[in-house]
């Protein structure tokens, strides 16, 4: 429509660093999924992109050790295309196969819809589930990482400062049973926005849970784990009424909007009943 | 003139290149054949086959051009200015800014109009650019077109264009439109109504008064975006004589010819229109919406010119559905029969009354459905507001009279503890039934209870929920849509010609001025030709949607272009192979009654071997000075519209903790009367029950204050190919209808008519509840069922 | 500021060069500047699928491709899986199947599809429906789209063009 942004593309991760400490008002983008569809709405019209789209340095998904490393340009049908991504973290997958639909999946990267920061945004509840960490890396100041739950501050905000780019997210590989389930509630089947999302990630030992993550996304300003019901999962070996109760307390925890699709109160329903299928799901699975 | 013509092929089907697997008559619907003994159906070879579309290689491939497709050189870039207002003074237009850009060669208003500065379906009533001191009556109105030599210094321009508004009192409720005092949206009156209607048989209040029991019930019936995929664009050139040619998708080129006659005063004679193939209608392409703009500009800077709206834009300014309020007082005996149906109904026009006064004639017409009703009175308005301009869309206000009716019937069949189907058989038209709509010439024979039975054969038993959690239901919903048949004594429905011509070598052209939108009537026209020429597919070209050269066909819309241009290219072609009988007859030195046509050949009855070819005979007639060409008008005689009966039946599954609704199945049992193409048949069935499935479940058009706020399609959603039902069954019952060609009926609409009623009712069936208002989302189900718990 | 620069692509196996704006779109290019206007534009915003191209042997909607981003790269359009001299057995079941009725959503099915066949010769009908879950169809609710898809993958082997 009416925008108009300049464009540069790079062919290193020190050059993108460069030219993004270089131009102030540009924003990073690989599949720009989001960028095209907010400069025609002039909803944000960024000053110029620096395409990171051919760095091969930031496309790879590995097992380092202990934990599990995925470069920025991980694109969504990763998740579900890389054998080794899907057997390290199925939960994942489980987002991934419902998120927007193919021809988006294909292009979307985890990083830009982590980076985006919508509060309904899909990537970021299973990657919390999975206490996932973020890196970032500038020109001045070389990488940092903090927990993913850091990275993400509210609505369409994070803590990405001007002149970084995001080189990875990681988590921790399994060590041992995992068990995990993942939810998207929306009003249809495919390409639409969440009203509610959530994924479970439970460590197991035999039957019972080691130690649990559950995060949610679209109910508050910004995508996050219930830490309360993780506590209430950690060491135990669930029934039916443990269940019931941390799927009342996770309900318990939103703060909802109301809006065009869905209203607060549905939105609480639905995260207290989808809470328990998931867990439940996840525990027989 | 004897008309010997056996149609028969030697040997089998003709050959056309198909793969085998299609040209064993292979159809997923179950065709039943029902002889009536009214017609008998000629045996046929090409008519009745799944032949695959004509324009399917253009398509597949992507080469198919549609109106954003076509770039000419030296073309300019329209851009439209709109109002942001949904009821506003127009007090100022200011181009001049807007003009010193570079690269813009005009900014175009309404002074630059010449003409009448009106269209509308229904009559002038809608101005193409809201003149200086007259009103724009709702956000999107456009004002001005900027014309530019690239589409961004057009965009940029665009909003450089200064225009003063000054707000007025806006109405948004037909209900406080008609009371005093309201804001006048009406050009010819000064009230907003655009048109009431009153239908009244028996005594309604008495028979009520005495009904043993009375269902009592208001829906609210929403609007519907059509989301064609094709947003409206197109192009238009001007010769240096003056002369007009506007390329861009309609569905009645001569209505849109005669809406720029109208609107800029040029003469009718200087313009062409070709409406080009259509990505997808549903209707919305029946109003005017490049097209003037189009003529104009290209008037005004005398070169080439092109307008593409975006989707937004699309969604925005075209009209849609009629959305309606309708109360409902149902009486019946205890034992089901119908005694009276009071209705009341308040519909919404939009700023504009574009088809309004029709489609609202036929919403209420629909009310009555397939039932007789002793006493019946059906009652209604349909009223100008600020809203978006409500118009054409598939169904043209049959699914918003039909629905609700079958809903109160199934009110009904649980109040009495009837079976539903057992009640509407109960009233049903059958053989003996008189009308009880305005108008309505019932078609017979009746199929109502054949598409029921059929109906249930197919749907087979009802299915147990796949999970604990979740309610299963069936519902069940019969209608009986009206389709043109070209017999109206006024408009431009009342005709339809077509012309065909055989070509020196053999091959055909027809010559027929229906809109292809994507139903596939070039393909039926072009299997038709084949089929009464005795010659192959391939070898006949369709010349559709000119102006300037195809015949009159009048509108592609009421699903009856196959019944009335499929019988102007029958005749014609009939016509135009008398002709070539006598030709060969003559050639043969034999009297014509001895000739007999088969595939590709004119025969000697009593010796074959003596025969001529197709191509013989056409390149006999070229050399000889014989007419190659015949012309058939046709207008039905039995009728002003006709009517068929179509069964629907929708099973679901409800979620009771969530609400979702998944629809397991969806079963169409259609009285076609013949399938001149099955493909094309279950096409429309699926595909309006489709729409139908969008609008029940999840097409949500928000409007507030004017506004729409679900204006992209991030926000309106219809069904993608992960939301469709598990299975979609399609029964095509073939009752030939006399006047039909082979004995077609129409059927483009009739899917989108009659699913919505199948689905509200299994929602019912399922969980007790029979919502009043669609779409039913997930958290309406939800409130619904937590309300009732 | 915003000057154009030359991109070339390779489109249907043709090489091919197109002087664009850095925001320019894959789409905008595609259409206005080199002439496949195979590749429709529906929506604009990666809503509805109907720009789908090949871009590397992905299919991606095309109005989400800057033009810029494609430099070098590969390019395949539904002109570029068959023609109508010369359909591929997906484009024929098309036809065969029903599957198409306005067309305009079709050249982004074929790609999707296409891609489908490449990768799985052996779908199921919700494998298909996945596939083309970003592609809108508004006139055959997909139904025959689904069959005919179907019924391509028992003529085509899964080889690649």
């Amino acid at each position: 429509m009416v925008y108009r942004f300049e464009y540069y593309p790079t062919r290193s991760i020190d050059e993108a660093l460069t030219l993004l400490a270089e131009h102030a008002g540009s924003e990073v983008v690989a599949g720009c999924t989001n960028t095209i569809v907010d400069a025609r709405a002039t909803r944000k019209i960024p000053k110029a992109v620096i395409d990171i789209n051919r760095l091969s340095d930031l496309r790879y998904a590995r097992r380092d050790n202990g934990t599990i490393r995925l470069g920025a340009r991980t694109t969504l049908t990763d998740c579900f295309a890389l054998p080794f991504l899907v057997k390290e973290a199925p939960v994942l997958k489980l987002m991934a196969a419902e998120f927007a639909g193919t021809l988006i999946r294909n292009r979307a990267t985890l990083a830009g819809n982590i980076a985006y920061a919508s509060p309904a945004a899909d990537v970021a509840p299973p990657l919390l589930a999975l206490s996932a960490t973020i890196t970032l890396v500038s020109k001045a100041r070389g990488p940092r990482t903090l927990p993913l739950s850091e990275f993400i501050v509210g609505p369409r905000k994070t803590a990405l400062a001007e002149d970084e780019i995001i080189s990875e997210v990681a988590f921790p590989a399994a060590n041992g049973e995992v068990k995990s389930s993942y939810f998207k509630f929306a009003l249809r089947n495919a390409m639409a926005i969440s009203l509610v999302s959530g994924a479970v990630v439970l460590r197991m030992e035999g039957n019972k849970i080691r130690e649990a993550g559950l995060a949610l996304g679209a109910v508050a300003p910004k995508p996050y784990r219930v830490a309360q019901a993780e506590g209430m999962l950690k060491d135990q070996i669930p029934t039916d009424a443990l269940i019931r109760e941390v799927a009342k307390v996770v309900a318990a925890s939103t703060s909802p909007i109301s809006d065009i699709r869905a209203s607060a109160e549905y939105r609480r329903e639905i995260t207290e009943v989808m809470t328990r299928r998931i867990v439940e799901r996840a525990l027989s699975s | 003139m004897a008309d010997r013509t056996a149609a028969k092929k030697e040997g089998g089907r003709p050959p056309d290149g198909r793969p085998a697997y299609v040209g064993e008559g292979w159809s997923p619907s179950r065709i039943i054949p029902i002889d009536t003994g009214v017609m008998e159906v000629p045996e046929l070879a090409v008519v009745g086959q799944p032949v695959p579309r004509i324009d399917g290689a253009m398509k597949t491939s992507g080469l198919q051009r549609f109106g954003a497709d076509y770039y000419m050189p030296g073309m300019l870039y329209l851009k439209t200015v709109r109002s942001p207002h949904p009821h506003a003074r127009v007090l100022k237009i200011d181009g001049s800014e807007a003009l010193n850009r570079p690269g813009v060669v005009a900014v175009i208003t309404a002074t630059d109009i010449k003409g009448m500065n009106r269209h509308g379906l229904a009559g002038p009533n809608r101005p193409s650019l809201i003149p200086v001191g007259d009103n724009v009556r709702y956000i999107g109105d456009p004002v001005a077109l900027v014309a530019a030599e690239t589409l961004e210094l057009a965009e940029e321009a665009a909003l450089r264009v200064e225009v003063v508004y000054q707000p007025l009192p806006s109405v948004f409720d037909p209900v406080e439109a008609l009371k005093p005092g309201a804001p006048i949206l009406n050009y010819d009156r000064d009230n907003n109504l655009v048109s009431d209607y009153h239908m009244e048989r028996g005594d309604v209040e008495k028979a009520l008064a005495g009904a043993e029991v009375v269902i009592e019930n208001t829906y609210s019936v929403p609007t519907q975006e059509h989301v064609q995929l094709e947003p409206e664009a197109g192009i238009a050139t001007i010769d240096p004589d003056g002369y007009i040619t506007v390329y861009a998708a309609s569905q009645d080129p001569i209505y849109i010819l005669r809406m720029i006659n109208q609107c800029l005063g040029l003469p009718q004679n200087k313009i062409r229109v070709k409406s080009l193939a259509s990505g997808g209608s549903f209707g919305v392409k029946s109003h005017v919406n490049v097209q003037v703009h189009l003529a104009l500009a290209a008037l005004v800077t005398k070169r080439p010119v092109k307008l593409v709206w975006t989707r937004e834009e699309s969604i925005l300014a075209h009209p849609k559905r009629h959305p309606a309020v309708i109360r409902h007082k149902l009486g019946a005996t205890r034992d089901g029969k119908f005694l009276a149906f009071d209705v009341d109904i308040i519909a919404d026009s939009g700023a504009y009354p574009a088809s309004s006064k029709w489609v609202f004639n036929v919403l209420c017409n629909a009310v009555p459905g397939p039932y007789d009703f002793p006493n019946i009175r059906v009652q209604g308005k349909v009223v100008a507001t600020n809203n978006p301009i409500k118009g054409t869309f598939r169904g043209y206000g049959d699914p918003q009279g039909f629905t609700p009716t079958e809903m109160s019937i199934d009110l009904l069949a649980a109040r009495l503890g009837m079976d539903p189907t057992e009640i509407r058989l109960k009233n049903g038209h059958t053989q003996d039934s008189r009308p009880t709509q305005h108008g309505v010439h019932i078609d017979h024979p009746v199929m109502l209870e054949e598409t029921v039975r059929q109906a249930l054969a197919i749907a087979g038993p009802k299915p147990k929920p796949s999970r604990p959690g979740v309610k299963v239901g069936r519902g069940l919903s019969s209608v009986m849509p009206s389709f043109d048949v070209a017999g109206g004594k006024w408009g431009a429905m009342a005709g339809t010609a077509a012309s065909v011509e055989i070509l020196p070598d053999g091959g055909g052209v027809v010559r027929c001025g229906v809109s292809e939108i994507g139903v596939g009537i070039t393909t039926v026209l072009a299997q038709i030709a084949s089929e009464e020429l005795g010659i192959d597919i391939q070898n006949i070209e369709i010349v559709f949607g000119d102006s300037l050269i195809s015949p009159k066909a009048g509108p592609s819309v009421a699903s009856r272009q196959a019944y009335t241009a499929g019988n102007a290219v029958r005749y014609a072609c009939q016509k135009l192979r008398a002709r070539m009988i006598e030709i060969a007859a003559r050639d043969l030195g034999v009297p014509p009654e001895e000739i007999w046509q088969t595939w590709g050949k004119f025969v000697v009855e009593t010796d074959p071997s003596r025969n001529l070819t197709v191509q013989e005979v056409a390149l006999s007639m070229y050399t000889t000075g014989v007419d190659r060409e015949a012309y058939h008008w046709f207008r039905a005689t039995h009728a002003e519209y006709g009517h068929l009966y179509v069964t629907a039946i929708a099973d679901i599954e409800v979620d009771v903790e969530t609400g979702q609704i998944e629809v397991l199945q969806v079963v169409n049992s259609h009285d076609t009367g013949k399938a001149l193409n099955p493909l094309n048949v279950r096409g429309q069935l699926i595909g309006g029950g489709s729409q139908a499935l969008g609008w029940v479940l999840m097409e949500d058009l928000r409007v507030k204050d004017g506004r729409i706020l679900t204006p992209s399609l991030t926000e309106y959603l219809t069904p993608t190919s992960m939301d469709i039902p598990h299975a979609y069954k399609t029964v095509i019952i073939e009752a030939p209808y006399p006047t039909g060609p082979y004995g077609a009926k129409g059927v483009g609409e009739h899917g989108m008519d009659s699913t919505p009623g199948a689905i509200m009712n299994a929602i019912f069936d399922a969980t007790g509840i029979m919502l009043t208002e669609w779409p039913v989302t997930p958290e309406k189900m939800w409130r619904a069922l937590r309300e009732r718990d | 500021m915003y000057d154009p620069q030359t991109i070339r692509l390779k489109i249907n196996g043709v090489e091919e060069e197109a002087t664009v704006k850095p925001y320019a779109t894959l789409l905008d290019v595609l259409r206005d500047q080199l002439g496949h206007i195979e590749v429709k534009e529906g929506c604009a915003v990666g809503d509805c699928g109907a720009c789908a191209v090949f871009l590397d042997s992905t299919p991606v909607c095309a109005c989400l491709v800057l033009a810029r981003q494609a430099d070098g790269a590969e390019i395949i359009t539904a002109a570029g899986i068959g023609t109508p001299e010369n359909l591929h057995p997906l484009q024929e079941a098309f036809m065969d199947y029903g599957g198409i009725q306005c067309g305009f959503c079709t050249p982004g099915l074929i790609i999707s599809a296409k891609a489908l066949l490449d990768e799985n010769p052996h779908p199921t009908q919700q494998d298909v429906k996945v596939a083309l879950s970003g592609n809108y169809c508004r006139c055959t609710g997909y139904e025959q789209v689904i069959e005919a898809v179907l019924a391509a993958a028992e003529k085509v082997d899964g080889r690649h063009g």
